[in-house]
């Protein structure tokens, strides 16, 4: 009586088979520590309960090691220190031509010697916030100088002053004449250290508010040779340590062409360059491993694109689909000795797993993944992403609103069983994967890092899956399917 | 006349959870489910109201019967009767409830044995059905081991009645029955229908018995006669099947879904065939000319409920309301699910209301 069971299942779980048969569930990984530093202190430290009286070492640190980086890639430290301090350099070379202005007695006075009595109460408001930026900016340099990653702390700090100060001009709206003023005052008053800590942030706002950054310094730039020279610093784009790390070379660990297709959600336009600096970025760390091909919403500029403002988020839902699944089939016939890897951010990664039902693509890789809609979750028994068969990796945040990962682990055991999935938390990451400041801090990294550490998943994911076993694994778990 | 299904979205109120091996009956427009189950058998009622689209859970009082699946359930009125069905895993019940719905309260009745036999088995997959004044139970599965784990099925073809008019002394009857009974099967269907000379019968259909079946049968129940009605070659008779829905309306059975076998072998009729899928289709079985007839639907958009097996339907006016089910397909990946959508089949137009009578009731509210 074979049948007896499955006919009158009203007692079993519904996927009872699970347990015996998760052989496609590769197992979860974790990306940063989630431990309190304090927590993990105080673990530790009650854990070992015994009490003793023996004489508590205080002098001795043990280093941990300093090495900024991981198996891909590493942090040439020579170099990385020679863009950190670039602004400070550029400012010494300055002060050597007018040494009365830049001597060390002038940090102390240097805000008397203002004359504020022509001020309005906006300009003493701003500037005062200003000053406590800078102080505090020095303060964390000091706090944090010679530590084994320092570079990283730096980092974080000067990013955690530009986003002050962009707070404190956005509290005041910006206004020209006053951001001006400002700018003007502070390069023309400021002592050495403090004005390269200004340049380093200023340099640093300018990646993130571009326009508004170029408006405020504009008049300084004309005016006087001395602070055009100043101004060039400016520029250029502020340092990253992993951004111009030294890469090991992940391609050919991988030892697979492969063809990345980043799918974008939205209306772009494809002869205009990516905007997002992320973005970029990431466009780079994949070409590191692969061959890059960017696919939005619509293929060119000449189909239809005269109402592309009135779109519904369906139609564009639809369009989006329809082109991917057009541009998916186009390229693998280009790249016919290349394995098509699907990837996306969040509502993109979305798109991609739909194309994946009906498009040959070799793996998806979904940069967040919107778990939740509105009538409940995806993968439930209506939804068509049950069928997936595609090897799949979900790179999470712990902090995301879309997705938690017990339910992604729930759904990948128990829905998408046809297809070879993996999951990444990352700690401390919202829906975009940016990671909290505080998560920055307690791991001492930054985005750009954690970016990498990514991409390392990634890398990892598509190493299994395109190794012999992982491809039995495919084959096996989509040949449950069809035996049965 | 063609016919058209319709999914009903937005109820409002607490949706239950999706099921299989429940049973449904319909009071006035409420729809009332209980039981069945996935994951666990569920011992909760649920009422749907099909006027305000609207689900409500009534609070229920008295002997409030445990959870039970592939039971017997049948409304007189606002009495509804539970009888059977599978409890636990392998251990299958005999009791009867009675649950009165004005007042949503629930009594354990115990109907006296037959004078003539023992009472009916402790079955699930059985069909109970009320036809005119009486209750008929049919069939059904039992299992012979006392020890719920082991499972020795045993089909079943016994025909019991109940008559509901004798309040005070509610007794199984074995009636003396004419002409060759239906084979022994459980998960079949059965429904009543009475005839333009008002004679009540009782049809039979499809059912397990170890492979699937799709043989008809009617009972007269004036003169107690069972008669196999031979369906017409000329029309095409749909695959055999058992877990599937059937209710009548208006001198048609409409039969819905159930699992039917994946593959038919012409030469083996009574092989057991080891594959089977659910199905979707929807036949319709003419009482008065004894024929399964061809149905058009109105495919609007391919709106139609997906396959699925062990759901249940309820006939209210012209209109077959389906709920839930488990969903066969999802079965090739070894997960059973069950369907969480509602749907109805409008099997008439509904005639345009006139105008006179709008304008009255319009006036009537004023």
């Amino acid at each position: 009586m074979p049948w007896l069971p499955s006919d009158h299942a009203y007692t079993k779980h519904w996927s009872e088979s699970y347990l015996t048969e998760n052989s496609h569930v590769l197992p979860l990984k974790e990306v940063l520590n989630s431990e309190d530093i304090f927590d993990s202190y105080s673990k530790s430290s009650s854990s070992e309960e015994e009490i003793s009286d023996d004489e508590i070492d205080v002098e001795t640190v043990s280093d941990p090691p300093a090495v900024i980086g991981s198996s891909s890639w590493h942090c040439a430290e020579q170099k990385a220190r020679m863009q950190m301090n670039e602004c400070e350099r550029h400012v010494t070379g300055m002060s050597k031509g007018n040494p009365l202005l830049f001597t060390d007695e002038r940090e102390s006075v240097w805000e008397e010697n203002i004359n504020k009595s022509s001020w309005g109460v906006l300009e003493t408001k701003i500037f005062n916030k200003v000053v406590k930026i800078l102080q505090s900016e020095k303060l964390s340099r000091l706090a944090y100088k010679g530590m084994p990653k320092e570079i990283v702390l730096r980092r974080l700090s000067v990013d955690k002053s530009a986003s002050c100060l962009r707070e404190a001009l956005a509290d005041i709206g910006w206004p020209i004449k006053i951001t001006q003023w400002l700018h003007l005052l502070l390069i023309e008053n400021l002592p050495m250290t403090l004005l390269s800590y200004y340049l380093d942030i200023m340099q640093t706002l300018r990646s993130k508010v571009p326009s508004l950054i170029e408006r405020m310094i504009m008049p300084s730039r004309d005016t006087g040779s001395a602070a055009t020279e100043r101004l060039g610093i400016l520029l250029k784009r502020p340092w990253d340590p992993a951004v111009t790390a030294v890469v090991s070379d992940m391609k050919q660990k991988l030892n697979q062409p492969v063809l990345f297709i980043v799918v974008q959600c939205t209306v772009s336009q494809s002869t205009l360059p990516v905007t997002s600096r992320r973005l970029r970025f990431w466009n780079s760390l994949l070409s590191q491993i692969g061959k890059v091909v960017q696919v939005g919403a619509t293929m060119d500029d000449n189909d239809g694109n005269t109402d592309k403002a009135s779109w519904t988020v369906q139609e564009l839902a639809e369009t989006t689909l329809r082109n991917v699944c057009n541009r998916v089939r186009e390229l693998s016939v280009r790249n016919a000795n290349r394995k098509v890897v699907l990837i996306g951010w969040h509502t993109a990664s979305l798109i991609n797993c739909h194309v994946a039902l009906t498009e040959h693509v070799s793996a998806v890789v979904c940069l967040g993944f919107p778990l939740y809609n509105m009538f409940g979750q995806r993968g439930s028994v209506d939804d068509v992403l049950c069928e997936m068969k595609r090897p799949t990796l979900f790179i999470i945040g712990d902090k995301s609103s879309s997705c938690r990962i017990n339910d992604l682990e729930d759904r990948r055991l128990k829905s998408f069983t046809n297809a070879v999935t993996q999951s990444v938390l990352i700690h401390g990451a919202d829906d975009w994967l940016r990671i909290t400041e505080k998560m920055k801090l307690q791991n001492v990294v930054t985005q750009s890092m954690v970016d990498r550490l990514i991409l390392e998943g990634i890398c990892e994911f598509l190493l299994t899956i395109y190794s012999p076993a992982g491809e039995a694994l495919e084959k096996a778990s989509a040949g449950t399917n069809n035996s049965k | 006349p063609s016919v058209k299904w319709n999914r009903v979205t937005n109820s409002s109120g607490p949706i239950p959870r999706p099921r299989h091996g429940h049973r449904a009956v319909a009071i006035k427009e409420l729809m009332v489910v209980f039981g069945g189950g996935n994951e666990g058998i569920v011992d909760e009622l649920h009422v749907y109201n099909t006027v305000t689209n609207q689900w409500f859970i009534p609070a229920v009082r008295g002997d409030i019967p445990p959870g039970c699946a592939a039971y017997g359930f049948v409304c007189d009125g606002t009495r509804l009767l539970v009888f059977g069905g599978m409890i636990e895993y392998g251990r299958y019940s005999d009791d009867l409830y009675e649950l009165q719905a004005s007042r949503w309260e629930w009594k354990k009745l115990s109907p006296r044995p037959p004078h003539n036999g023992p009472p009916p088995l402790p079955r699930l997959g059985h069909s109970f059905t009320l036809v005119g004044d009486q209750i008929f139970l049919f069939g059904g599965l039992a299992n012979e081991s006392d020890d719920p784990k082991t499972n020795i099925p045993r089909y079943l073809n016994d025909l019991y009645t109940l008559e509901l008019r004798n309040l005070n002394a509610i007794s199984w009857e074995v009636p003396p029955t004419y002409g060759s009974p239906p084979p022994p099967r459980e998960s079949h269907t059965a429904v009543a229908w009475k005839d333009s000379n008002g004679h009540q019968r009782l049809i039979v259909y499809g059912g397990m018995n170890g492979s699937r079946l799709g043989d008809l049968w009617m009972l007269d129940v004036g003169p107690m006669s069972w008669s196999c009605p031979i369906v017409p070659s000329s029309g095409p008779s749909p695959l055999p099947r058992s877990l599937h829905s059937a209710i009548c309306i208006d001198d048609k059975m409409y039969v819905f879904g159930g699992w039917v076998p994946l593959v038919i072998d012409e030469m083996k009729p009574s092989s057991h065939e080891k594959e089977w899928k659910c199905s979707d289709t929807l036949a319709t079985y003419n009482l008065k000319t004894l024929s399964w007839e061809p149905v058009s639907i109105e495919i609007v958009e391919d709106t139609a409920p997906r396959a699925r097996a062990g759901h249940s339907c309820v006939n209210i006016n012209s209109r077959m309301y389906l709920w839930s089910g488990r969903d066969g397909y999802r079965k090739a990946w070894n997960n059973q699910v069950c369907c969480k959508d509602l749907w109805f089949l409008e099997t008439k137009k509904p005639p345009a209301p006139s105008r006179v009578q709008l304008v009255r009731a319009s006036t009537h509210t004023l």
